[in-house]
């Protein structure tokens, strides 16, 4: 019997859900639709609010009370959650500012008299259960298509046990950390063939940082190529500012203590 | 997804979308960050929104790049356009229930497939990646394709060349409901080439301004139970994208193009109609030209013996303004930064073609339901679909 699922967008640029329903159609993947049935949503109406689903792919931040209440009503609903994107499963770009400037922005842009209802948005797992996360930015068909076969044969979902530096090593690169550039791939889930650094980028956390990462001897790798805390924090502030070790570093928590040796 | 209300003549559209605050966000960034955050806009436009950030950041501090660094642009600009408009004549036409197009769906979906895989493709090679570019920055490219691999994306060209031009000729042959609603147009404007990327912007009236000018000549309104900016032109709408390109530039079309413009829209009747049903047909005949732009380009770069990888130019910061304007398939993309001495962003101001399109787009239905009194409630609302539909709005880019 196919697995009853839907694909719910939240806020975001819209990159991952367009991503998921181009490989869900592509002719070259069409046996998938054997396993699937699927429904795709930015608003609940009343007939979802009474289905059931065998999965919810969830892709996008909520940044509205409207939005937590709606992914309530789908985990209610939903026997798996799985969160799609960056946005999703770690926050994103979009949690970037800070809550207590939010007003401060909304009439920067809008003026006075209008009234908002955004919220700085948290990933979705600070507002329920959340089964497997998806993180990239955007995320990338193949290991899409890889997912989605995995749980037509119900196969258990993994998470990598590396980080960026594996692939990008296989690929031949130049390391960007060892040059001086501010490459977070080192404590970085991998999984995305390392392409940020393969171009010649930077690695900037999209995937989320990697389980039991050793996050001191990162800040220590960035002070000791010139990078002062406030340079720390921009680096940071892009993808990973929901991340704990990162809140952790900048409540002081993680002591850092560099000896230079001339 | 665009909700519209009906009522007594009230037009309240409404994507559901909310506000992302993105130019708040930007402020107190670096400049080098603006590109990877408004890339993040709209991943339909994501290419145009990272190389207007990176154009308006140039003008700012007045760095010059060399060409083939700007024709790479250029093709990154066209290469996107040209599957977001396929998408979207395919789903217009699927919505008319148009009978060719149902019985023959297998063959074009493959060609269609065919058609975006090999533009993706394209993009990737330049930018590294087609949705969230990576190699695009202030000063150049962090890495550039090969000329081998450049010919082998002009070989890929050539052998869709076939698909593209019958899906041309299939989708510019179309009949649209009867619609006319005068309405300005505007798009960006070269001496002699089909709109792209400029400094210059040209209205239907034969009027023109700088993009240093877009925002006194562009004012965007709010309304308070909306979180989209509405932009508008002496306090009235105007439209952007494909049918305000084609009725200014339709004489700089490439050969192809043309052909087909000047076979196709005999059977419009008028051109330009003001008929907003028009935009297919004007994006039909944008998928053939932007296609002959890219070979065109791909071919200078190819012959330019001065063509070799650089590096990114060092950037000298400076307190200073800076602004660009580019085209995307829905239309005019603006950005504009104020930048401190140390490169730190103070003010930001975006306007999405959505933004303009999205006013138009009600002033449309307005006509459109006045001009059609005699449909019944069904076909009323089948016309209004296949309008939104022809508008293609962009509802990401619209709550920015």
């Amino acid at each position: 019997m196919k697995k009853n699922i839907i694909l719910f967008d939240l806020t975001s640029c819209e990159g991952c859900k367009n991503e998921f329903l181009r490989v869900f159609h592509d002719p070259t993947f069409h046996y998938i639709k054997e396993y699937f049935k699927i429904q795709s949503l930015n608003i609940l109406t009343q007939k979802e609010k009474s289905s059931l689903f065998d999965i919810a792919f969830i892709s996008g931040a909520p940044t509205s009370e409207k939005q937590i209440q709606s992914l309530k009503q789908i985990r209610k609903n939903s026997k798996n959650i799985i969160a799609l994107g960056s946005c999703a499963s770690i926050g994103g770009i979009l949690s970037m500012p800070d809550q207590y400037k939010t007003e401060e922005f909304i009439r920067h842009i809008y003026g006075k008299r209008y009234t908002a209802s955004f919220i700085v948005p948290k990933p979705i797992s600070s507002y329920i259960k959340v089964d497997y996360n998806l993180s990239a930015c955007p995320i990338d068909s193949l290991e899409l298509k890889q997912l989605l076969t995995d749980i037509a044969h119900n196969k258990p979902l993994v998470t990598n046990d590396f980080s960026v530096c594996k692939e990008c090593k296989l690929r031949g690169n130049k390391c960007l950390l060892l040059s001086g550039k501010p490459c977070l791939g080192p404590i970085t889930q991998g999984g995305c063939k390392a392409i940020c650094p393969s171009n010649k980028v930077s690695c900037y956390g999209c995937r989320g940082l990697r389980e039991n990462v050793n996050f001191k001897a990162m800040i220590i790798s960035l002070k000791k190529h010139g990078y002062h805390k406030k340079d720390i924090q921009k680096i940071f502030d892009l993808f990973l500012k929901d991340s704990d070790e990162y809140q952790k570093y900048l409540d002081g928590k993680i002591k850092i203590k560099i000896n230079i040796n001339i | 997804m665009i909700d519209i209300d009906l009522q007594k003549n009230k037009i309240n559209s409404n994507t559901n979308d909310e506000e992302k605050i993105i130019e708040a966000i930007l402020i107190n960034r670096p400049y080098y960050d603006a590109p990877i955050i408004t890339s993040r806009i709209c991943a339909n436009c994501s290419i145009s929104h990272n190389l207007a950030s990176i154009l308006a950041i140039e003008n700012a501090l007045k760095i010059k790049n060399d060409r083939n660094t700007t024709r790479l642009r250029e093709i990154l600009v066209c290469s996107q356009i040209v599957p977001s408009h396929i998408s979207n004549l395919y789903s217009y036409v699927l919505d008319s229930k148009n009978k060719n197009l149902i019985k023959g769906k297998d063959t074009f979906s493959k060609k269609i497939t065919q058609i975006k895989s090999t533009f993706d493709h394209i993009s990737r090679q330049i930018a590294g990646r087609s949705i969230h570019p990576l190699t695009p920055q202030v000063g150049g490219f962090t890495k550039i394709p090969s000329r081998p691999e450049l010919r082998t994306l002009l070989s890929k060209l050539k052998n869709i060349s076939e698909d593209i031009i019958f899906l041309a000729n299939f989708f510019s042959s179309l009949n649209y409901p009867v619609l006319s609603n005068p309405t300005a147009y505007l798009s960006l404007s070269s001496a002699t080439r089909y709109p792209i990327m400029s400094e210059k912007i040209e209205l239907s009236s034969g009027r023109t301004f700088s993009t240093q000018r877009y925002e006194h000549n562009i004012i965007e309104k709010i309304r308070t139970n909306s979180p989209y900016k509405y932009a508008t032109q002496k306090g009235k709408p105007f439209m952007l994208g494909a049918l305000a390109r084609l009725s200014i530039n339709s004489h700089k079309l490439h050969p192809i193009a043309k052909d087909i413009y000047k076979r196709s829209k005999e059977h419009l009747g008028n051109f330009p109609a003001y008929n907003s049903f028009h935009n297919i047909f004007a994006k039909s005949v944008e998928v053939v030209q932007y296609y002959e732009e890219i070979s065109s380009v791909l071919k200078k770069i190819i012959a330019d013996k001065n063509y070799k990888p650089r590096s990114i130019q060092k950037i000298k910061t400076k307190n200073s303004t800076g602004y660009a304007t580019i085209e995307s398939s829905h239309g005019i993309i603006y950005h504009s930064y104020k930048l401190s001495s140390t490169g730190k962003i103070t003010h930001a101001n975006i306007i999405t073609p959505t933004n303009a399109n999205i006013y138009n787009f009600e002033s449309d239905v307005k006509a459109l339901l006045k001009q059609n009194k005699n449909l019944s409630q069904k076909e009323t609302a089948d016309h209004v679909k296949l309008l939104t539909n022809a508008y293609d709005l962009c509802s990401s880019c619209l709550a920015h």
